[in-house]
């Protein structure tokens, strides 16, 4: 019986997240506006948060500016007006979120006239939530010393493998731009990995 | 193809993820905004019941204030107007004068300790100022 139950409600779950953005807006203008976000939640939690991590690396500045993100969402939910995608809007928040966070962060260090990227190495040592390795390592520290947008490219290609047409869409650069801007990003990281690892 | 071999970037297992989170985390974070979402429902309906309140308290001031400036403008227009004679200057020396002006001005403070009256000088004085039928009556009061 329970066996059952815990089953139902795993498809239940899966079906909630391959509901189409449509109907969970069509949901929302319903009057179901918790249940609306609540599926929006279920969807693209983990994507955002992922996205928002690869950005700053720490788990906990991930976690604040994951629920700041979710809130400005519940904030103008009503008010978006499907001039884009649902996700699209979504990693736009979460991207305008990370990148005002990261340069305050930068102006910070250059204040304190230190270097960005060692606190980051020194951090990414310390994390718990960082599987230590000494390419990876260097290879977050390399991303940290490109310029932010840069950066956010170079994640959203490597890792995350988006298509050019979608980050041109979150980041509003034409496609153009993203191929030149991923193309330098890669090769300053590819030449900075040679030199730190001596290969 | 030697350049392609040492390329670290296209290493395999080099765009798998290095970090990771800790146990049943997204779980909990859906949790966590419910909370931050009901607590900052809460601070909007207490606002909503506080806004009328408050909406109305600033009109009164705002209207008590425009009705003083007004009041009070036309008051010292009308004082200018009506009565521009030397009474008026004399009057508005009473009203702007107040306690402490009489108190520095009082009996004792008129005479300093310096200044003494000669009694000749109030002799003078008399006998110029008043005539003679006043002169006998002052004397006989004396008497």
């Amino acid at each position: 019986m329970l066996t059952r139950d815990v089953s139902l409600y795993i498809s239940y779950l899966a079906k909630l997240k391959k509901m189409e953005d449509t109907e969970i807006l069509n949901l929302y203008r319903a009057g179901e506006e918790q249940q609306a976000f609540n599926l929006i939640m279920r969807k693209y939690n983990e994507r955002l948060y992922w996205h928002i991590r690869k950005i700053v690396c720490d788990h906990d500045d991930a976690n604040d500016l994951l629920q700041n993100t979710l809130i400005k969402v519940w904030n103008s939910l009503g008010s978006f007006r499907e001039d884009s995608k649902l996700y699209t809007w979504l990693y736009r928040i979460a991207t305008n979120e990370a990148i005002t966070f990261l340069n305050k962060k930068k102006l910070r260090c250059a204040l304190s006239m230190s270097d960005y990227s060692s606190k980051l190495e020194n951090k990414l040592i310390a994390d718990p939530y960082f599987n230590e390795d000494k390419i990876k390592i260097a290879l977050n520290k390399a991303i940290a010393k490109l310029p932010t947008k840069q950066g956010i490219v170079f994640n959203m290609r490597y890792f995350d493998e988006m298509k050019y047409e979608e980050i041109s869409e979150i980041l509003g650069i034409s496609v153009g731009s993203l191929k030149a801007s991923y193309h330098h990003a890669y090769n300053k990281i590819k030449a900075y990995l040679k030199e730190t690892l001596d290969m | 193809m030697k350049e392609e071999q040492n390329n670290i970037l296209e290493n395999p297992g080099m765009r798998e993820n290095p970090f990771s989170v800790p146990e049943g985390y997204f779980s909990k974070l859906e949790n966590d905004i419910h909370i931050l979402i009901t607590s900052k429902k809460e601070e909007k309906s207490v606002w909503k019941i506080l806004k009328p309140t408050f909406a109305l308290a600033f009109t009164f001031i705002i209207i008590y204030g425009i009705g003083y400036g007004v009041i009070s403008l036309t008051n010292n227009v009308k004082t200018i107007k009506e009565v521009p004679t030397d009474m008026a200057i004399i009057e508005s020396g009473y009203i702007n004068t107040n306690f402490i002006d009489y108190y520095e001005n009082s009996d004792s403070s008129l005479i300093s300790e310096e200044e003494t009256l000669d009694e000749e000088e109030i002799v003078s004085y008399l006998l110029n100022h008043l005539s003679s039928t006043d002169l006998a009556y002052l004397y006989a009061s004396l008497e």
